[in-house]
């Protein structure tokens, strides 16, 4: 839906994830009609999943070989 | 608590030498390494000097293979690796057992390679613009080149803060080692010198003028100067967990006792708020260390020439030391090697890493006449023999950007 944003992408996500948490709401993968059998995960395809995220694991990785990861957690004041 | 990092190898690569006992010779002979640009034309510029690496043959480092992929930013910085590694005695069967980090400060990494890009493009369509170039324009292009090279595998991480990128690198490192999260990080800065950068600080006005009636006056703290010289380099520090280090039986150099880092919003252009600045990161590094300030035995200054720069630098120091800022010795190693901008923080440390070792602190070359009421005034031509055991190193960017970090000595060589 955004396209690769390079050097923001993971900034995005980031923030998405926080929504996510905030709403118990997992956003949708768009378009994707026929899943990879090689890529073998639970998706949220086309529409958006009610769903209690506790936890969300934001992963970025790079042309250049850079890989990382970030847990964001909801606080339960 | 938090991990005590220390230094278990350095290199450096300068337009003075390859190693940090042959640059200290050269600073303490006074020779400099500035002159006349060699690989570009300075014709029209009121500046013609710079501290260039003549004599940079990567393939001494490296070997002959492989080499093109790499811009000269990526080479200086892949052959400093070699000899920084080499000196921690990391070699490439530990590597292969162990991670090794990459937190590298640079301002430009390569904007000769961007333009070079950009170059090609105008002239020969965007059609042919080359992927090899491409790859290399990013900033965090040395550091993913040394990491393949060296077989680094541990976080790979660019720190882009003007001049202060080297010693902002070296805070960042000391943080993820203290944290727990790396044990061994390879970190430094690099910058290569070019016609594009060249050009861009001449029009900018920041280089040393040769229309001045000192001539071009590049001398850190005399009353005559009049803008920087730039120059080249790269320095490296293989910093470590210093139970790591210890438990693998490594020499250690020195230990990183605290940094700081603060922001100047009027980018020099108000005085209070520079001095401000910098004497804030000095102040938070001072705490960071756990030291008072009149523990610290010397400075590296920051200072390189720049009319106001070099003013705010003293200024700030003397507003730290509370009084004893006079018999402070310093020493400002870019009157001899020039502004290398993101590899500069990183030269200074490990030029006063080898001044500590031998106990020589060297001169700055051509300084003749401080200005009325300077106030550190141990600011010397002549070297220094000294025993050092704690030194502060400043740097102070044109952005805005100031960083300080405290080094202590071991006596591990």
């Amino acid at each position: 839906m955004l396209g690769h944003t390079m050097g923001a992408a993971s900034a995005i996500e980031a923030a998405v994830c926080a929504l996510a948490i905030r709403h118990d709401c997992i956003p949708p993968t768009m378009h994707l009609e026929e899943p990879d059998p090689a890529c073998d995960l639970d998706y949220v395809p086309n529409a958006a999943r009610a769903h209690t995220v506790r936890v969300a694991m934001n992963n970025a990785y790079a042309f250049g070989g850079n890989n990382s990861s970030l847990i964001l957690k909801k606080c339960e004041a | 608590m938090d991990r005590r990092v220390v230094i278990t190898g350095v290199s450096v690569l300068s337009s003075l030498g390859d190693s940090p006992a042959v640059l200290s010779t050269a600073l303490c002979e006074g020779r400099s390494g500035l002159n006349l640009v060699e690989s570009f034309s300075t014709d029209g510029l009121v500046c013609h000097q710079a501290g260039e690496i003549r004599s940079f043959a990567p393939e001494i480092y490296l070997g002959e293979r492989n080499l093109r992929a790499l811009d000269r930013t990526s080479r200086l910085v892949t052959a400093a690796a070699t000899l920084a590694l080499d000196d921690s005695g990391w070699s490439v069967e530990r590597r292969r057992r162990c991670e090794v980090g990459v937190v590298l400060g640079t301002m430009f990494c390569s904007v000769h390679t961007i333009s070079e890009f950009d170059r090609r493009g105008l002239v020969l369509g965007p059609k042919n613009v080359s992927p090899m170039d491409f790859a290399n324009t990013v900033i965090n292009a040395a550091a993913g080149q040394v990491a393949i090279w060296h077989d680094l595998r541990g976080v790979n991480s660019t720190i882009a803060g003007g001049i202060t990128s080297g010693l902002q690198a070296i805070a960042y490192a000391t943080e993820l080692i203290r944290s727990g999260q790396e044990t061994a990080i390879l970190t430094g800065g690099a910058e290569e010198l070019c016609f594009e950068s060249f050009h861009g600080f001449a029009r900018a006005g920041w280089l040393c003028a040769a229309d001045h009636a000192a001539g071009e006056c590049p001398i850190p703290f005399d009353a005559r100067r009049n803008g920087f010289a730039l120059g080249e380099g790269a320095a490296l520090l293989m910093l470590e967990d210093a139970n790591a280090a210890a438990a693998r039986g490594a020499t250690v150099w020195g230990e990183i006792k605290g940094h700081g880092t603060a922001y100047d919003v009027s980018r020099g252009t108000v005085g209070v708020q520079a001095v401000e600045a910098i004497a804030r990161a000095m102040r938070l590094a001072v705490h960071d260390a756990q030291i008072r300030a009149d523990d610290i035995d010397c400075l590296s200054a920051s200072a390189n020439g720049s009319v106001l720069g070099d003013r705010y630098e003293a200024q700030a120091v003397a507003a730290v030391l509370d009084g004893q800022a006079a018999s402070l010795p310093v020493t400002a190693i870019k009157s001899m090697l020039g502004e290398t901008l993101g590899a500069s923080g990183a030269m200074q440390t490990v030029s006063l890493l080898e001044a500590m070792r031998v106990g020589v602190l060297p001169g700055i070359r051509d300084l003749e006449c401080l200005e009325p009421d300077f106030p550190l005034a141990m600011a010397s031509l002549q070297n220094q023999r000294l025993d050092l055991c704690c030194g502060l190193v400043n740097s102070v960017g044109l952005d805005g950007n100031c960083c300080a970090l405290v080094v202590a000595r071991c006596d591990d060589r």
